[in-house]
């Protein structure tokens, strides 16, 4: 038996994908989700083969909640309407489902992931959402999770994101968050205007910065609202005179 | 349109000049039949009708800061007979600088000076009368201009609304509602076709429409609650506080469905667990005043959405038809949303 979870806000959605997957003997509802807060739970406790997966949901989106799991399980995304998340649909051999769907198109969704190697669709994944994220409205927000606990930070509360192995601290007021991102991922997805990669292990929000100064020949020092110092890197020094725009 | 009337206006400049030519030809044959020799014919004619000429250019200058709903108006006279006055001053002192012994200058013959000031006077009238009319014709097509813009825009707004309405994403999830009460709840399913045909029937009569009472307004605005009552199931909850009274009241057709639609998403989206959304509406003082209110999650809102909240078309629309820009207002406290919209009540 293979373990699936659907998740989506909306009751009637999740149960014509329930009465679809009864044709499917071998597959098993192991739990619904109408939020994703629940869907990392559930993903957590279950470890589901399979995810049926709304976008727009209460708090946080499909794509953000993928962020949260470790453990990537192939995903067939079911959508009314998204311009952007087709555009990021189209890049990528991945299934989706656009609502309402027909059960012949469910059923070839389901052929489809059977038959795909299930690596590759781990793979593609983060490319996926990666996409999406690029949407100007998911740049304002990053989702992380504490523990058990999840949290939504406004990227104009970051103050500077430090690399930190396969990891990355996220510094806010009240101290750091960690995600396991790169530092690229941030420097795509960030607003370019507002968040400089500084250094190799740095980038930073120049809202928090109050003065560059120079310790050494050709070597220079952010210092930010916090009092904090950051180093910038020779090359990227003339980036963030360029963003500063002096 | 108004290009050309501002040629034509430039154009007056031209048209000035001939009258001077000509009047000064006038003026010039007139005092040689009266016998006065050729050397101050030439000069007085000159000098009286340059004065006139200058003075016709001060009144147009005027014309510019000041353009009077009738050409005769108490102030056009009025500035006239002063300008009347300027002239015979200015003359009257050239001249008799000029030619000091000269009858003509006599400040002493009240019939000649009264006939050339008269004349003046008629003169000038004329050239204001131009004036007016070159630049009630220009004001005019602003006017046309304005309105046609205003038309321009409203149409721009009911075809934004038409689309805010048809939201693809409300449409296409009440399709898969539907679709999925098939399975399951066939007459259910039955309901809310019927609901979603009314809802659309309407969303696209009242297009024609610009005004609805609130019963009506409500009516619609009902169709599009059961619809979304059916998707979101017990999380979507109403509360209506309706003032009888104000049933009649007149309001913009299909105003009310895209804020609701505002509130229920970012109430929806923004928390967990059921949500109540509170449409308010009475009347007083001329306006009926609708409150609709959510809560909110400030930091998931604000973070994924900005301000705006969607309702700029709305203002846009209130703006458009009632040339007021108060009548939508915003109440925030940390965890309600409210909507307020003053409709003027003619």
């Amino acid at each position: 038996m293979k373990k699936v979870i659907i998740i989506d806000d909306e009751p009637l959605a999740r149960s014509i994908v329930a009465a679809y997957l009864k044709d499917h003997p071998d597959l098993e509802v192991v739990a619904e989700c109408s939020d994703g807060f629940e869907g990392v739970k559930m993903i957590a406790a279950h470890k589901p083969d399979l995810l049926f997966l709304d976008i727009q949901m209460p708090k946080i989106n499909g794509f953000e909640m993928l962020e949260l799991i470790s453990e990537q399980p192939a995903v067939i995304f079911t959508t009314a309407y998204d311009a952007y998340a087709l555009k990021a649909f189209e890049t990528n051999a991945l299934d989706y489902l656009l609502k309402p769907f027909p059960k012949d198109r469910f059923n070839a969704a389901i052929e489809k992931w059977r038959a795909a190697d299930r690596s590759a669709v781990a793979e593609q994944l983060p490319i996926l959402a990666e996409q999406a994220n690029k949407q100007p409205d998911e740049r304002l927000r990053i989702v992380v999770k504490d523990g058990s606990e999840i949290r939504i930070i406004p990227t104009v509360d970051i103050q500077y994101i430090e690399a930190y192995d396969d990891y990355v601290k996220i510094f806010v007021k009240s101290g750091y968050h960690l995600k396991k991102k790169t530092m690229s991922y941030f420097e795509k997805v960030l607003d370019p205007a507002q968040f400089v990669r500084i250094h190799r292990s740095y980038i930073l929000n120049i809202h928090e910065l109050t003065k560059i100064e120079s310790f050494e020949k050709n070597a220079y020092v952010a210092i930010l609202r916090s009092e904090k110092r950051i180093p910038i890197s020779r090359t990227a020094y003339g980036s963030l005179k360029e963003v500063l725009g002096v | 349109m108004e290009k050309r009337l501002q040629r034509q206006f430039r154009n007056s400049n031209f048209l000035l000049l001939c009258w001077w030519l000509l009047c000064t030809s006038i003026h010039f044959i007139v005092l040689r039949r009266l016998g006065y020799t050729q050397e101050i014919a030439w000069f007085d004619a000159v000098v009286s009708n340059s004065t006139l000429c200058l003075l016709s250019f001060i009144l147009k200058r005027i014309q510019n800061f000041y353009h009077s709903k009738q050409p005769i108006t108490v102030v056009n006279i009025g500035t006239i007979k002063i300008f009347t006055l300027i002239y015979l001053f200015v003359v009257l002192n050239i001249g008799s600088y000029f030619f000091p012994q000269d009858s003509l200058y006599a400040c002493d013959s009240i019939h000649q000076n009264l006939m050339r000031g008269i004349t003046a006077f008629l003169l000038l009238l004329v050239v204001l009368y131009q004036l007016w009319l070159f630049k009630s014709q220009q004001s005019q097509q602003k006017n046309v201009n304005h309105l046609l813009e205003i038309e321009r825009q409203l149409n721009r707004a009911e075809l934004s609304n038409i689309q805010q309405q048809l939201q693809p994403h409300f449409l296409f999830n009440s399709l898969n509602s539907i679709s999925a009460l098939t399975v399951t709840q066939p007459e259910e399913a039955r309901r809310m076709v019927h609901l979603l045909s009314d809802f659309l029937r309407g969303t696209l009569r009242k297009e024609q429409e610009q005004q609805v009472n609130l019963k009506e307004e409500m009516t619609h605005l009902n169709l599009y609650l059961e619809i979304e009552k059916v998707r979101f199931g017990h999380r979507l909850n109403i509360d209506f506080h309706i003032d009888e009274t104000c049933e009649n009241a007149l309001m913009p057709a299909l105003m009310l469905q895209p804020i609701v639609e505002n509130a229920i998403k970012y109430g929806l989206y923004g928390q967990l667990g059921a949500l109540t959304i509170s449409i308010e509406a009475t009347c007083d003082k001329g306006f009926l005043t609708i409150r609709i209110s959510n809560p909110y999650d400030a930091q998931t809102v604000n973070a994924s959405r900005g301000i705006g909240f969607g309702l700029t078309s709305i203002e846009r629309k209130l703006y458009l038809i009632y040339a007021q820009n108060n009548l939508l207002k915003i109440a925030k406290t940390e965890n309600q949303f409210t909507t307020i919209l003053h409709i003027p009540q003619v």
